[in-house]
């Protein structure tokens, strides 16, 4: 085991080139930096070919290579821990097959597999890690990388065993091995060392540490770059803080957003901020110890949390449940300790002092007042809706009224799971709602509450728990669930499958109705929609019946819109304008097809490739227009098709009188109903001023034809007068011919050929001529010479 | 220094005697060694010096003699036949003082003091090095003089080596002027080929205000006007797309966009193109020329453009950049990264520019450009939302936009991992839908993105939420009898029924393995204990026994499939015929998961298991034994159901109903 591994690099980046597999090649050659610089864009985007491609080229030594970075990317720097588990797993044992186990990264698989137990539970595998490395140890000679990152995963366990002396004499050593093997230290090996002195709280021995790791580092011919500053910079600022020294921690200290994309620097940041705000140097610019911190932290304790990293989600539970004590937020102060406890119970070795620390925290948050209400606490809800206070107080006012009520207080439950999720205590606030289903109460509140933050999260197997939980006593719910989960996920089949379920129960409903109607519009069945929104009408509530709280059960004017959509669509002539006149609509003619002039509206339409596209159209109805331009071939549309559209105005009015007058209202293009056959072809040329063209268009309008130009103001053609090209060319037109479907193709040529033949310059209908089995050397020729 | 030359050799007749040798007044064996094997990573730096030189002298004529209004001129000729390259400027000349203070010494160049008193920055030269680098690739420097103002006098300066030197005086030129004539050495001999001068010289000098011409040309080789200077400047569209196909290299332009100074941050002007030419293979394609006043100083800073730009190539000229010692690399300090930042800025905004105005060369970018594209997209948004819409991404049926894979996929976006198995890329072969190739560069986080700015689906075939996609629960759970029954009569060891429903419907079941099983498998196997470390074993086995590992795959029963649905109501009326029906689903599921990959299941049973099944539909129907009236499928689908009902089969496996 000898190989080095860069030297292995160097050799097959240069066989791949040579082989032709120069995207490999890059990926070999590229990765490493990517995954340890914090690139996680880069390395995901490179990571799945590269692999794939290692795998049909059979090379599995550089399969390994590759997950190996991948995976040091992973928990190193989006630190997960039991998410990485089955892959840190999977690799160990790839990379120990006989076809691999000569490779020289294969050490680092295991090296990966002690890291990924180090963010599950440092000090809880501590005894597994140190065996796991000493046996690996005994492979790798000192003159190897390996070695350097071994020595450093060993120390970082000493001190993960509060054994920080050990470490620094394991480092030492370590380090003389390496350089009697004629080799220096990486740079990371300062960082272990000043961690390791930070726990003894030999602060400046720290700073020291830093500063010979960075001389020596940049001695060596070595650049720092941006993550390498990062580190520094944090790890600085930390023990700055540590000393008092606020002003310098504060000049270094990374932004909050900046360890917000770099989960490797948060849990020092956080630490340094927490002893800023002890040193009394906060607030400081935008940072301060607020409910916007808070929620930071939360969200990065939860990412841990999910991600699996039981330890280090604890351990900032205990920066940040300190933190809200610190500015008197009991409630998040507790939810902090409540989320440390489950971790807590997640670990293998409690006995460090962790167990104590976290005590500490729920005896400092119980020991902070309890809010008092300004309300009798069955008010609450209502007050707050009023009075909007801050979420931090809001949630202590919730917590103090829940307290207060007998146990069954759905709505107070509801809202205090609302605000801790906007707090960034997702997974709280959805426990806290388990457990009021879990024991029976507020099946309303919490179960609808609960189905919405799962919606909102994209918790596709929380929804399937719950509405598995539901379906037995409330069948109507669980298919009410699914049915909003389908729609938010966009599968409109599923969606009227399960709006259908509810009504199976609930035969009244309103808003599943309103739900099943939009999914079958979305699935083009506007049949259906329009069944659905009669059947509507019959179950709503009469008017002037509905009360505030079932407001949703009367018919309001948008059903109606969207039925006179529905019936448009599906031509039932009677129902749009007995439906019409009831929202207040005159109709030019008492039967038959609607098509009268109303007024020039935009639609929005979307493209074969997926881009929205918005073009105007004369509004011939209260759901249907006439296509102005000539479109090509990327809208299934074209010039005086009638199509009808949805009811909701997209684009808001102006505020002003005056750009009223101008403002277009934009709709959202339903369905084709009329085609009118228009075919388009393509003029293109020179510009052959506004008394030709309008003489053009007003000529082709006369016989059916519509024009409709695309170049702007930039468009130029080449001057086939300027022969050595140094001008800037003619001004262009380029526009679209809609031919109609009455007229061929060659009678539009003869009729372009006889209108065009005063101008200065020719235009070109290339497409036009070979649609008409014409002769197109005229139309080439014109290409040619005026570059088009 | 060997002294003396063979008589007649080099143009200004026999070297010096040794009695008129002064010595340049630093140690040049050293430096001279330093700059012809180190500073300088190639010999043509000496050229770019010189001519650097010629242009200053110009510019101090310019300041020394307002009223001089001849046409500046510098001619470069070559002679292969002698070993020589001459290089001629119409500029200010030098006095014999000024050779012995300038010519000869390092570090006080005359350019750099005049720079620094006028502040003058069309001055180029800065370490007084440039001259003494021309013994970096010759033998001997001859340097024949006359200052514009002792027009009557003229000085030849001799030197082999540079460290001695002789100035002689000699005939006044013609006009003032300098003329420096190189010897050069054996290995530097191509240098005197004009045909090579002149491509290295057009791209050294292109931003160079002073004609340079090489050898009789007529046309300078820096002819193309530089669309962002002079008086009568031309930065139109046009202009630019000809100074940049005169200066690509290696590319043809697809477009080209400027580059403009940012009040505050970067005087840098440029322009800035994308490259045509294939970049599948060497992605990284970024080719950036850094110029200094006017002369080239980085033939390849691309590190200044971002690492996701390896299509764009470019020119750029700035005052505030520092070149390192070597003047061949740039020093990264704010200025540098100013520019980086401008560039990036500058890259995205011609982007939209050509987008916008140009969308035929835009079709062509994105057509030639695509998968650099997606790759990029992802780290830049503005960039980002650009692409979005518009780059194509490989998938299943060719090259799609992501609107395009999103319309025929129903609303949602498919893509597949390609994390082997091979079940999956079955199933989406049946389900027909174009799936994009997750396996490519930059697609799966690119349709992430996409699917979060466009607020669509995306579905990760061969990730456990994406299957789970795949297989949606049926409306209505399976009674426990049935689930029982078909368990029984479809799945092998170690396998799960689950019933789902997924498209298409013509595929009645699938198998899907279960990747933590196999994982289990290879852990717990006593191989591992040969190969992997004990410790580390010991470790692994704590975390795979957490798994129970029993189901090895799941087999997923298509609910919304008439196969399944038909065998159903078979087996619920009782139907014999059940039984052939299941056992010929069980033979396709092994036959589906053997072609699929290596996988569990006997497949020559299965095969067998078709014959059987296929006998006992054949097999003469018994006298009576006419299909129940109430079994009759209603509609047109033929299939056994339809047909006359089996005769008792030898083989059923157990659990057919009564």
């Amino acid at each position: 085991m000898t190989t080095d591994i860069w030297g292995w690099v160097h050799d097959t980046h240069r066989q791949l080139n040579e082989a032709g597999q120069h995207r490999l090649a890059t990926a070999l050659a590229e990765i490493a930096g990517h995954a340890v610089d914090g690139r996680n864009e880069q390395l995901d985007a490179m990571y799945p070919e590269a692999l794939a491609s290692a795998r049909a080229l059979g090379l599995p030594w550089v399969e390994v290579f590759l997950r190996h970075w991948r995976l040091q990317n992973l928990l190193n720097k989006r630190h997960q821990g039991e998410a990485a588990m089955a892959e840190a797993v999977s690799l160990l044992e790839f990379a120990h097959r006989e076809e691999t186990a000569s490779c020289p990264q294969s050490v680092c698989a295991v090296q990966d597999f002690t890291i990924c137990h180090a963010n599950i539970d440092g000090p809880g595998y501590v005894p597994e890690r140190l065996a796991v490395l000493e046996e690996t140890l005994q492979r790798v000679e000192p003159a190897r990388a390996c070695f350097d990152c071994l020595s450093r995963e060993y120390a970082d366990t000493l001190e993960d065993d509060g054994r920080c002396e050990e470490a620094l004499g394991h480092l030492d050593r370590a380090q003389a091995r390496i350089q009697a093997a004629g080799e220096q230290v990486s740079l990371s090996f300062g960082h272990s060392r000043a961690s390791a002195l930070h726990r003894l709280g030999r602060h400046q021995d720290a700073l020291d540490a830093y500063d010979t790791a960075e001389h020596a580092y940049v001695a060596g011919r070595n650049r720092l770059d941006d993550d390498d500053r990062r580190k520094l910079a944090t790890g600085r600022a930390l023990n700055l803080a540590a000393l008092g020294r606020t002003g310098p921690a504060l000049d270094l200290l990374p932004p909050a957003d900046e360890a917000d994309r770099y989960a490797d620097i948060r849990h020092r940041w956080a630490r340094a901020v927490e002893l800023l705000a002890e040193a009394g140097a906060l607030p400081h610019g935008e940072l301060a110890n607020d409910a916007d911190l808070g929620a930071r932290l939360a969200r990065w304790t939860g990412h841990l949390d999910t991600a699996g990293s039981h330890r280090p989600c604890l351990d900032l539970a205990l920066i940040a449940g300190r933190l809200a004590v610190a500015r008197g937020a009991r409630t998040v102060a507790l939810t902090l300790a409540a989320t440390g406890e489950r971790k807590l119970a997640l670990l293998r070795r409690t006995d460090d002092g962790v167990a104590d620390r976290l005590a500490a925290l729920r005896a400092a948050a119980e020991a902070l007042p309890v809010a008092e209400l300004p309300v009798p606490a069955a008010d609450l809800v209502d007050w707050l809706a009023e009075h909007t206070p801050a979420a931090e107080t809001g949630a202590d006012l919730l917590a103090a009224a829940r307290a207060e009520l007998p146990a069954d207080a759905p709505a107070v439950v509801a809202n205090l799971a609302g605000v801790l999720g906007m707090l960034g205590h997702g997974r709280a606030a959805a426990d806290l709602l388990w457990a009021e289903l879990e024991a029976g109460r507020g099946q309303d509140h919490a179960a609808g509450m609960l189905g919405s933050m799962l919606i909102e999260a994209g918790d596709g197997d929380g929804v399937r728990r719950l509405a598995d939980r539901l379906l037995a006593a409330e069948p109507a719910d669980a298919h009410w669930l699914r049915a909003r989960w389908a729609a938010a996920e966009g599968r409109w089949a599923e969606v009227g499958e399960h709006c259908a379920g509810v009504l199976a129960h609930e035969p009244d409903a309103i808003n599943t109705r309103r739900l099943a109607a939009t999914a079958a519009t979305r699935t083009g069945d506007h049949a259906a929609a329009q069944r659905i929104y009669l059947e509507l009408l019959e179950h709503a509530l009469p008017d002037g019946e509905a009360g505030p709280g079932d407001l949703h059960r009367a018919v309001q004017e948008p059903d109606l819109w969207h039925l006179i959509t529905a019936a448009t669509a599906n031509r039932d002539w009677d129902t749009v304008r007995s439906v019409g006149a009831r929202i207040g609509i005159e109709f030019d003619r008492p039967s038959g097809p609607v098509d009268e002039e109303w007024q020039i509206v935009t639609l929005r339409a979307t493209r074969a490739n997926g881009s929205t596209a918005e073009f105007p159209a004369i509004r011939t109805g209260p759901a249907t227009a006439r296509v102005l331009p000539v479109l090509g071939d990327e809208l299934p549309l074209n010039h005086r098709d009638v199509v009808v559209f949805g009811p909701a105005v997209l684009n808001d009015p102006p505020g002003t009188d005056e750009e009223k007058e101008r403002w277009r209202p934009t709709f959202e293009l339903l369905t084709l109903l009329d085609p009118a056959g228009y075919t388009t072809y393509w003029l293109d040329g020179a510009w052959p001023g506004d008394e030709h063209w309008v003489a053009l268009r007003t000529a082709l309008q006369a016989e059916g034809y519509g024009v409709w130009a695309y170049s702007g103001d930039h468009y130029a053609v080449t001057d086939p007068a300027d022969h050595g090209g140094e001008g800037d060319g003619l001004p262009g037109i380029y526009a679209a011919l809609g031919v109609p479907p009455t007229a061929s193709a060659a009678e539009a040529d003869a009729l372009l050929l006889a209108l065009t033949a005063g101008w200065p310059h020719p235009l070109s209908w290339l497409d036009l001529a070979e649609a008409g089995g014409l002769d197109t050397a005229r139309h080439r020729e014109i290409v040619e010479r005026y570059g088009l | 220094m060997s002294q003396g030359l063979p008589p007649g050799h080099g143009p200004a007749g026999e070297f010096p005697a040794a009695d008129n040798l002064r010595t340049t007044e630093v140690d040049l064996g050293g430096l001279v060694s330093v700059l012809a094997t180190h500073l300088y990573s190639t010999p043509l730096v000496a050229l770019r010096e010189l001519v650097q030189n010629a242009h200053d002298s110009h510019t101090r004529r310019r300041l020394e003699d307002p009223d001089h209004t001849a046409a500046q001129l510098i001619r470069v000729s070559g002679d292969p036949a002698r070993r020589t390259v001459v290089i001629e400027d119409t500029g200010a000349g030098l006095t014999e003082p000024e050779i012995h203070a300038y010519l000869a010494t390092v570090g006080t160049g005359y350019t750099r003091m005049l720079r620094e008193l006028t502040g003058n920055q069309d001055l180029i030269g800065a370490f007084g090095l440039g001259f003494l680098s021309a013994f970096s690739v010759a033998d001997e420097v001859t340097v024949t003089t006359t200052s514009h103002r002792e027009p009557h006098l003229g000085h030849r300066y001799r030197s082999r080596g540079g460290e001695q030197y002789s100035v002689e005086p000699a005939a006044p030129r013609p006009v003032a002027g300098t003329a420096v004539e190189l010897r050069l050495k054996p290995e530097h001999a191509h240098l005197a080929d004009e045909d090579a001068l002149r491509e290295v010289l057009a791209r050294y000098c292109v931003l160079l205000p002073v004609p340079v011409h090489v050898g009789e040309d007529d046309t300078p080789v820096n002819g193309v006007p530089v669309p962002w200077r002079g008086p009568d400047q031309d930065d139109t569209h046009a202009a630019r797309m000809r100074f940049a196909a005169a200066f690509g290299r290696r590319f043809e332009p697809l477009t080209a966009f400027p580059l403009r100074p940012v009040e505050g941050r970067t005087d840098a002007v440029g322009l800035l193109w994308v490259q045509d030419g294939g970049t599948y293979g060497s992605s990284d394609n970024r080719d950036l020329a850094v110029y200094l006043r006017g002369m080239l100083l980085s033939d390849d800073a691309r590190d200044l453009l971002p690492g996701w730009a390896g299509f764009i190539g470019g020119v750029v000229e700035s005052t505030r950049l520092t070149p390192t010692a070597s003047r061949e690399d740039l020093q990264r300090d704010d200025h540098y990264r100013a520019l980086q930042q401008a560039l990036t800025d500058a890259i995205v905004d011609g982007l939209y520019e050509t987008a916008r105005l140009h969308p035929a060369a835009w079709r062509r970018i994105l057509a030639r450009h695509g998968q650099d594209l997606l790759g990029a997209a992802l780290c830049d948004d503005r960039l980002f939302t650009l692409l979005a819409d518009d780059v194509p991404v490989p998938t299943s049926q060719g090259d799609l936009t992501a609107g395009a894979l999103r319309a025929a996929g129903g609303g949602a976006v498919h893509v597949a991992l390609g994390s082997g198995g091979g079940f999956e890329e079955m199933l989406y072969r049946a389900m027909q839908v174009p799936i994009a190739r997750g396996d490519r560069y930059a697609v799966l986080p690119f349709l992430r993105r996409y699917a979060q700015l466009r607020e669509c689906r995306i579905v990760e075939l061969g990730s456990e939420s994406g299957n789970r996609e795949l297989f949606r629960d049926p409306l209505h759970p399976l009674p426990a009898e049935e689930s029982a029954w078909l368990g029984a009569a479809l799945t092998d060891e170690g396998e799960q029924l689950v019933a789902a429903r997924f498209d298409p419907p013509g595929l009645p079941l699938v198998l899907v393995p279960d990747r933590e099983a196999e994982l289990k498998a290879r852990i717990e196997d006593d191989q591992a204990d040969a190969r992997i470390p004990s410790a580390a074993l010991r470790l692994a086995r704590a975390f795979t026994a957490r798994t129970e590992g029993t189901v090895k795959a799941r087999l997923y029963l298509n609910l919304a499939s008439p196969a399944v649905q038909d065998l159903l109501t078979a087996y619920r009326a009782g139907h014999t015929g059940s039984t052939t029906a299941a056992a010929l689903l069980r033979s396709l599921k092994v036959i589906m998961a053997s072609a699929a990959g290596p996988a569990a299941g006997d497949l020559t049973a299965a095969l067998a298991g078709i014959g059987t099944a296929v006998s006992a539909l054949t097999a003469a129907m018994p006298e009576g034994l006419a299909v129940p009236e109430s079994l009759a499928v209603p509609g047109p689908r033929p299939g056994p159901q339809g047909g006359p009902a089996d005769p008792p089969a030898t083989d059923e496996p157990p659990g057919a109903p009564r």
